[in-house]
């Protein structure tokens, strides 16, 4: 490998590693949301434009995943509420925020956030990992990463976004680094939270 | 390559301790402001951002003259793949420097980043500056320091044929060290060492990318330019 090629591999892992942080300091009229969603497809773009990547947007032949996926993306948001449950010790009602939008708007924003996550830790970080380490190795370091970028939402959401990440990176080896699997998973965990759970004031 | 690595450390700290020693006194920077505001006429709370900023931005240009830095170095082959990584490696550069601020929120909750910025003698400075200023200043700074840390040590260093890890190091540490001198309180280093940590990361490894100091420049320009209009809580 060339230097200028590692430079850069190394270069778009650490300009990608904390996407939602570049989201504070964009002062945009747009919804919050929104605003969150396209900087975040920004990034995606830009990084997904600028890395030598493979194929990723390949389809699995094998039906069992598309169901394993849509059956984690169900999942996820329990899985996440049962972490946030033992830890804090008590089982509070599972339910998003009030403000939370239902609109297609807010449909839209949270389909692109996943879309554009799953393009960066996923789609990126493992193509640029995995020239130097195995694959359980990137699926621990895309997580742990992946979970640090959510910690304004403090240190509860930094390990259930862990765990999902390792999810989301196993799903994504398994099906033979097929994007479409975790992505397909991502958007159902999202479509979940927006779609079925309550809203509750915090 | 030795002599190169000795002689950039010398000039750092010669541009570094001709910008501040001599002003380092409460009375000596009051005696001076108040000489030079009578001369000039300029009203006495501008004559340290415009004095500090001409004699820091003098001295850099002096020291990347010395060291032999020609600029060729800004010389940039534009491409859309550069463009694309510029801004992406703009976008990776706040998004690092806010990722390092809120770890330092989540481990003390009472850090008050805002305060540590605007308390740094040089923001302070640049604060008292009217509207545009406040941006052309750090960022004509924020240009020359890129110029000579990440375009004449650097691309130095690479042209002498020290390996780029080392290039990107030796650069970053100079340009830290530098930044970190110039701070008076623990928070202070704290906060301006992890911007400074990123900063040198981002562009050292961009001018390795790129085989120019152009696009660094421009980022760093845009990075300086941001603390200095970083707003009071309250």
């Amino acid at each position: 490998m060339t230097t200028r090629t590692l430079c850069l591999s190394l270069l778009v892992l650490v300009s990608t590693a904390f996407p939602a942080q570049a989201v504070r300091l964009a002062r945009t009229r747009l919804s919050p949301h929104v605003t969150f969603s396209l900087a975040l497809a920004a990034i995606a773009g830009l990084a997904w434009f600028v890395t030598p990547l493979r194929p990723l947007l390949t389809l699995p032949f094998d039906t069992r995943f598309y169901a394993i996926a849509i059956g984690a993306g169900l999942a996820a948001p329990f899985v996440e509420y049962v972490i946030g449950s033992l830890t804090m010790r008590r089982f509070a009602r599972l339910a998003v925020h009030e403000r939370s939008g239902r609109g297609a708007t807010a449909l839209l924003a949270a389909v692109a956030a996943a879309a554009a996550e799953e393009a960066l830790f996923r789609g990126v970080a493992f193509t640029l990992l995995e020239q130097w380490l195995v694959p359980a190795a990137v699926i621990a370091i895309t997580s742990v990463v992946y979970g640090l970028n959510h910690l304004y939402f403090g240190w509860l959401t930094v390990w259930q976004k862990t765990l999902t990440g390792v999810g989301f990176g196993t799903l994504f080896v398994l099906s033979g680094h097929s994007l479409v699997i975790p992505l397909i998973a991502h958007v159902t965990q999202n479509l979940v939270v927006l779609l079925v759970l309550q809203r509750r004031a915090p | 390559m030795m002599t190169f690595g000795a002689q950039a450390i010398a000039v750092t700290a010669i541009w570094l301790a001709a910008y501040r020693l001599p002003f380092s006194s409460t009375r000596t920077r009051q005696r001076v402001r108040l000489r030079l505001s009578s001369l000039t006429g300029v009203p006495s709370k501008y004559v340290f951002p415009i004095l500090g900023t001409l004699i820091y931005l003098v001295l850099g240009v002096s020291a990347a003259y010395v060291l032999g830095g020609p600029l060729t170095l800004l010389r940039w082959h534009v491409t859309p793949h550069g463009v694309a990584l510029t801004v992406l490696a703009a976008a990776g550069a706040s998004a690092l420097t806010a990722f390092a601020m809120s770890v330092l929120y989540a481990v003390n909750p009472r850090t008050d980043v805002p305060s540590a910025v605007t308390g740094v003698r040089w923001v302070q400075e640049i604060l008292a500056l009217p509207g545009p200023w406040r941006w052309i200043v750090p960022a004509a700074s924020a240009a020359v320091e890129e110029f000579f840390f990440r375009g004449v040590v650097l691309m130095g260093l690479l042209a002498l044929g020290a390996p780029a890890w080392a290039a990107v190091v030796i650069a970053g540490v100079l340009f830290i060290v530098g930044q970190l001198v110039l701070t008076e309180t623990r928070a202070q280093a704290v906060v301006l060492g992890l911007s400074s940590v990123t900063i040198s990361l981002i562009g050292g490894l961009l001018t390795v990318v790129e085989g120019s100091v152009l696009p660094a420049i421009l980022i760093h320009a845009s990075f300086a330019a941001y603390y200095t209009n970083v707003r009071r809580p309250g």
